[in-house]
Parts: structure tokens; C-alpha cells; sequence
């Protein structure tokens, strides 16, 4: 290989690597740059005087690195071998008896996160475009390795640690900063010169005036295991021991001064066990599915150089997602000020993009926005609709409808990935592609609860399968009557009944399933109803890719990342043997779906080869 | 079996690298110690490898069916590809 992923620069003392890594829009910690940065730090010299690692790439810092590793393990064991030479990059960064700072801009995820806490000093962008988040636990049901079980307890406290590695929060700089994560904020605009300027104080004074420098957080006698415990135990059977090993080696390292090589060798074992779960592999296998999903959507145009966007005045879903953005404060996003036409409809916002190299005046496409279930025809006053029905009350995902692929609305879907807020590009028959899943998704739930089923046993039937938030949780504040009216489909048809709001309510949320009976029927229902919703929206393409089906059905009702998607899921072989149950589902699902799955069957061809 | 993918393999990881590559691909380049691949690049490979076969793929299990990151070689992958896509035929057929 020719290409570095590493460039050096040393001025006035100061030592700059830049981590940019060949051929990819973010940033991977790839054994290539460990290998890379163990050559360039053995090459320093005495007139260096301090070292500072920032990012060549807009947008992010250190991304990852763990699912190509986690792919690689064969063994539990193996994670020692896969990880040395980043293990030993990352010690020979944090053992260099010079000032060290990470100068942040650009998203920090996972070992990127582990890697900055090897730094004497962090320094962070603000902007929305920069934000940190453990991604091991939340997103691949795996241990981190690389030490954040055992800095970050005694960084942040334990409480606060719990929060941003157990549970998966995501923190902009400003909070990362409030929670003890970074030293020092510099403004996006003024980054570079902010640092150099921290960086030449670090060289001649040897510490920092203007950083406050790590200082670990006070344990104020935390008392949060039984509470963490408690909620562990509310996890999907599978994923708990992970989360259970992950929670004991934080403990263990609150409670010390410092982390012994047993400690570390501890998390790496825990590390390699849970890797090796099927339901990590699962997770895994979902980042691909993610990755393959934005390059669908977004096949064929190319990155605009910038974007606007400009609202009209008054319904409350545009403003609130305009504020959103405008909050966020997005990178090479510009806002009304820069105003490009004139509004059809005051219900309309538009986002306008310049394309690269391009003219300066932006083209211009008109969105609209809807936040609220929508029943009924829809009306194409624009290019794009932005349908977001949860988007107030629970989930942070847009299905981006319009009636063909074009760049308005893969700007506005690149718009909304920039801004960190999930979406798929769909394009819908009579009814938005979230609608169909709502009631493929609902409709055998309510009928269980409809013929005396038990709540409880619903609940823990779906959290059994893996399902971590269930339909109680993001339903709750929804405009149930819409819902109720959503659901009067094609089973309400052939049943002569309208879904009543009353069985809405009765829908379970994740904490019911503390006691309750799994049970089969309702599963089974649920899962034949999700395969036929899998094949029609393939099939009349209002998803032009298996992976838009997995990824709106991970966002919008939470299908369990270990089972990696629902198109992975629904293999043939596992259809046949639900359709091998039919008996005990039969009064839960309408019979032209169940027809649908048989027809599925009978093609034999899965949806990814 | 290679001979039936390999080109159209190498036609995709060419596409897909996002960097330069040697001249002359081969079977036996390893895909993530030769030519520089990580896991972005390997799902633009999987969309790549569905525009030269007609059908989506994921490259997950082809990952974590090699013993070592060194031996996910292009050859493995064509050996990969042949065996799924010829058993999906079968299957649909």
C-alpha cells in the first residue's frame, strides 16, 4: 500500500499528526495507522516539545475500528492478537513523557473515544458535527477493549461513565465538556488556530493556562448498582451478560486508584467472550447493513458543497426540525439568511444545495414536513416529505417519501444523516412506507390483546426475542385516535373491526415485561406479519433495497440488532418453519399475508445472497 | 469458480477501494492487508459486487469465515460468492 494514513508536520516544537485514512470518508484506527503512529512517535526527537493528534477528514475525528476486529475473532482469545498493534499504539501515545492533546473536530466514537483518553489533554470542537458515543455496547453488544471500562469510571465517576458506555449516550462537546470527557472547548470556526495556540503554550510552558486539564470527578458515594442491575435485568435475555461484564469491570475500577494489568487483561477477555455471542456477530453484521442502506439512498449523487435551508413561518413540524438543525449547527449548513425562492405554502420548508465546483446560487427543492401520524391519501404538494411521525415524541427517524429518487431528495436525506437524524428514501404507494410497518408491525399485537391476551405476556414474548423498546414506549404521546384509525386496514376489513384506541393503550412498554409468559402464537404472528411486509415493500419497490427495509425497521419499531436485520432474519428456511406453526397464529394475521410468506417460501430467494 | 468472478470481483473492489491499487489485481492479494480495505469500503464492495451480479450482498459472513484478516483474499472472496449465489440459484430456481 501506498497511501499514509498518518502526516506529519512539526512547527515551532510542536509535533501535528494528522490521522486521515486512505480512501474513506471518516476515519478508521486501522492497524495500519497503529503501525503508521508507533513508527512516527519512535522517530521523535528532543525538539519536540509536544504532540497533537488531529483529523484530516471534515466530519470525523476516529469513527472506529472494532467491527472489522470483531469480524476477525475466532476465538475469545484471539482479541489480543487482532488488537496488538493498536493496543500498543495507543500505550506508546499515552507513555511519551511530553504534552500530549487530542484536538477533537469531528465525530469521536468508540476506540476513537479510548484513544483520546490516552491524551494528557482534549480539546473538542463545538457543533454538532463533532459528538462523542460509545458505540461497542449499543450498537455491537460487545465489551470495549481498548481501556474505557477502566478510565472512564475514575474520569467521569461512575454514574456519569454508566451513562455514556453502558447505555450509549451521545454527547456533544459542550456536554462531553460538562460531564468531565474534555479540558477545553475551541469554536469550529476558529479550530485550528485555537489549538496551534494551546499546542505552542504546551511547548514552551510544558502545561496548559487555558485548559483545565483532566481533573477526575469527585465520587460522591454513587450508589447506582442496584439501579444498573435492575435495569440490566429489563435487557433481552441475550444481550445481558455482556452488559452484566462490562457493568463489573466498571465497578471494580471506581472503586480503585488505579487499573492493574489484571484489569485490563480482564477487559479484554470480556471483550473477546462477548464478541464471540451470536448476538454480537448479529450486531455486526447491522453495521453493514446501515453502511450498505446510506449508499443505496445516496447511489449516484454526489456530495453538495454546502447546504441551505430556509423555512416558512408557521406550522410547528417545520419549525421544530428547522430549529433542530439550526441548533446543531451543522457544518456548511447556512440558514434563512440565505433564502433561495419563494414558499408555495407556508406549510413548506426547502433545502437547497450547491453541488461541488458548481454554480453559487443553490438549486432549490421544497420539503415538507410532517411530525404527526398522517391517515389517509398523501399529497405530493412537493418534491419531498419529510414523515417523521415519532419524531417528537420517541424516535429520531424521517422516512424521505418521494415519488422518484431524485438529487432533493437525497440532498435532504445527506442533510439529514450531516445532522446525525436517521431516515431511509422511500418511495410510497397510497400510504407512507412507515404506515405499512406500523401495521404490520401492531396489527397481530392488538388482535392478541383483542382476544385476552395478556399484556405481560406480550411484553416479555417481544423482549425475549430481543425487542429492547417496545410499542407502549414510543407510542406513548402519539396521537392514538390516528393510530386507531391507521389500524383499521385490511384486517379490519376482513374481521369487520376498527381498531379501538382502548387497545392501544393496553400495548405494552419495556418495564412490563417483568413477569408474563412467552408466548409463540404472538411472536410468530408478529414476525410472519414483518416477513410479508419485508417482501411487498422489496417486491413494488417502495424500498429500492433490502437494506432501507432493515434499516427502517430498526429505527422506527427498535428489530433487534441481534438478529442482526429483518431481512437477514427472514431467511427462507425460518419462514417455512414459522408457516410450520400456522395453527397456533392463524387468528393473528390476516390469511393474505400468510399467503405471502408461503409465496416467499416457495421463490426461495433470500434477500441478500 | 474464480474464473466465472474474478473479473467481475475485480471490477467492484476497483470501484469500491477508494484508493489506488496495484495494476494487476490477483487472487491472492488480501483484501484487507494489500489492498487497504476497512469496513466502510467493504459495505461499498458489497454494493459494488450487487451492481455486477444483480442481487444484493452483504459481506458479513465472508469476514468472519476466514481464520485470519490475511487470508480474506480476493480468491476467497470469488470462492465465497460462487458458492452463495450458485446455491441461491439452485434455491430459486
Amino acid at each position: 500500500m501506498t497511501d499514509a494514513a498518518l502526516s506529519v508536520e512539526q512547527r515551532s516544537g510542536v509535533v501535528y499528526l494528522t490521522l486521515s485514512t486512505p480512501g474513506c470518508p471518516v476515519n478508521i484506527f486501522s492497524s495500519q495507522m497503529a503501525a503508521e503512529l508507533l513508527d512516527v512517535l519512535d522517530a521523535l526527537d528532543s525538539t519536540a516539545r509536544a504532540v497533537v493528534v488531529r483529523s484530516g477528514k471534515p466530519g470525523s475525528f476516529v469513527n472506529g475500528a472494532g467491527v472489522m476486529l470483531a469480524s476477525a475473532l475466532k476465538r475469545p482469545e484471539d482479541v489480543q492478537l487482532v488488537t496488538s498493534t493498536i493496543r500498543k499504539a495507543y500505550q506508546a501515545f499515552e507513555d511519551l513523557d511530553i504534552p500530549t492533546v487530542a484536538a477533537i473536530r469531528g465525530n469521536c466514537y468508540g476506540c476513537g473515544v479510548e484513544f483520546a483518553l490516552r491524551a494528557r489533554y482534549r480539546v473538542a470542537a463545538t457543533g454538532y458535527d463533532t459528538h462523542f458515543y460509545m458505540t461497542e455496547l449499543a450498537d455491537y453488544l460487545f465489551v470495549p477493549t481498548f481501556g474505557a471500562t477502566q478510565r472512564l469510571p475514575r474520569l467521569l465517576g461512575l454514574e456519569q461513565a454508566v451513562r455514556f458506555l453502558l447505555w450509549g449516550e451521545k454527547w456533544p462537546a459542550e456536554e462531553a465538556l460538562a460531564r468531565g470527557l474534555l479540558d477545553g472547548l475551541a469554536s469550529d470556526s476558529d479550530f485550528d488556530r485555537d489549538v496551534e495556540q494551546i499546542a505552542s503554550d504546551l511547548a514552551r510552558e510544558g502545561a496548559s493556562t487555558t485548559l483545565r486539564g483532566s481533573v477526575p470527578v469527585p465520587r460522591r458515594g454513587e450508589d447506582i448498582g442496584q439501579a444498573t442491575r435492575d435495569r440490566i435485568g429489563t435487557l433481552p435475555p441475550a444481550y445481558r451478560a455482556a452488559y452484566a461484564a462490562c457493568y463489573e469491570l466498571m465497578e471494580r475500577a471506581a472503586g480503585a486508584a488505579v487499573s492493574t494489568d489484571v484489569d485490563y487483561a480482564d477487559e479484554m477477555l470480556a471483550s473477546g467472550q462477548s464478541a464471540m455471542t451470536s448476538v454480537s456477530k448479529a450486531a455486526v453484521t447491522y453495521f453493514f447493513v446501515s453502511q450498505t442502506s446510506e449508499l443505496a439512498c445516496l447511489r449516484g449523487s454526489e456530495p453538495p458543497r454546502s447546504f441551505h435551508v430556509s423555512r416558512d413561518v408557521s406550522p410547528s413540524a417545520p419549525r421544530l426540525l428547522y430549529d433542530e438543525l439550526k441548533r446543531r449547527r451543522v457544518g456548511d449548513v447556512t440558514f434563512d439568511g440565505d433564502a433561495v425562492g419563494a414558499a408555495p405554502s407556508r406549510e413548506l420548508r426547502f433545502v437547497g444545495w450547491s453541488r461541488p465546483g458548481g454554480r453559487s446560487r443553490p438549486e432549490v427543492g421544497a420539503v415538507a414536513v410532517i411530525d404527526a401520524l398522517h391517515v389517509g391519501s398523501l399529497d405530493w404538494m412537493t418534491d419531498v416529505i419529510l414523515y417523521g411521525p415519532f419524531w417528537r415524541t420517541a424516535t429520531r427517524f424521517f422516512e424521505v417519501a418521494c415519488r422518484e429518487r431524485t438529487l432533493v431528495a437525497q440532498s435532504t436525506y445527506r442533510l439529514l444523516l450531516k445532522a446525525g437524524v436517521k431516515g431511509v428514501i422511500t418511495q410510497p404507494g397510497e400510504s407512507f412506507v412507515t404506515n405499512d410497518l406500523l401495521r404490520a408491525y401492531l396489527e397481530p399485537q392488538i388482535a392478541f390483546l383483542e382476544a385476552g391476551g395478556a399484556p405481560e405476556d406480550l411484553a416479555v414474548t417481544l423482549r425475549d426475542f430481543g425487542f429492547v423498546r417496545l410499542a407502549g414506549d414510543w407510542l406513548s404521546g402519539s396521537d392514538l385516535e390516528a393510530c386507531a384509525s391507521l389500524l383499521g386496514g385490511e384486517r379490519g376489513a376482513e374481521h369487520g373491526t376498527i381498531r379501538s384506541v382502548a387497545a392501544l393503550r393496553a400495548l405494552p412498554r419495556a418495564h412490563d415485561a417483568v413477569r408474563g409468559t412467552a408466548r409463540d402464537a404472538v411472536k410468530n404472528a408478529v414476525l410472519v406479519s414483518l416477513i410479508a411486509f419485508a417482501k411487498r415493500s422489496v417486491e413494488i419497490r417502495t424500498l429500492m433495497h433490502p437494506s432501507l427495509v432493515d434499516v427502517i425497521a430498526r429505527e422506527l419499531i427498535d428489530f433487534p440488532i441481534g438478529h442482526a436485520s429483518l431481512c437477514r432474519y427472514a431467511t427462507t428456511v425460518r419462514a417455512k418453519d414459522l408457516l410450520a406453526a400456522e395453527a397456533g397464529f392463524r387468528a393473528l394475521v390476516p390469511s393474505a399475508t400468510v399467503e405471502s410468506v408461503r409465496e416467499y417460501v416457495r421463490n426461495g430467494r433470500e434477500y441478500y445472497g | 469458480m474464480l474464473g466465472n468472478y474474478f473479473s467481475p470481483v475485480v471490477v467492484a473492489i476497483r470501484a469500491s477501494a477508494g484508493r489506488r491499487l496495484p495494476p494487476d489485481v490477483t487472487a491472492g492479494h488480501s483484501l484487507v492487508f494489500d489492498l487497504g480495505f476497512d469496513s466502510l469500503s467493504m459495505a461499498r464492495l458489497g454494493l459494488a459486487l450487487e451492481e455486477q451480479f444483480g442481487r444484493p450482498i452483504l459481506l458479513d459472513e465472508w469476514l468472519s469465515s476466514e481464520s485470519h484478516p490475511r487470508n480474506l483474499t480476493v480468491g476467497s472472496l470469488c470462492a465465497f460468492l460462487g458458492s452463495r449465489l450458485e446455491a441461491d440459484d439452485r434455491r430459486g430456481a
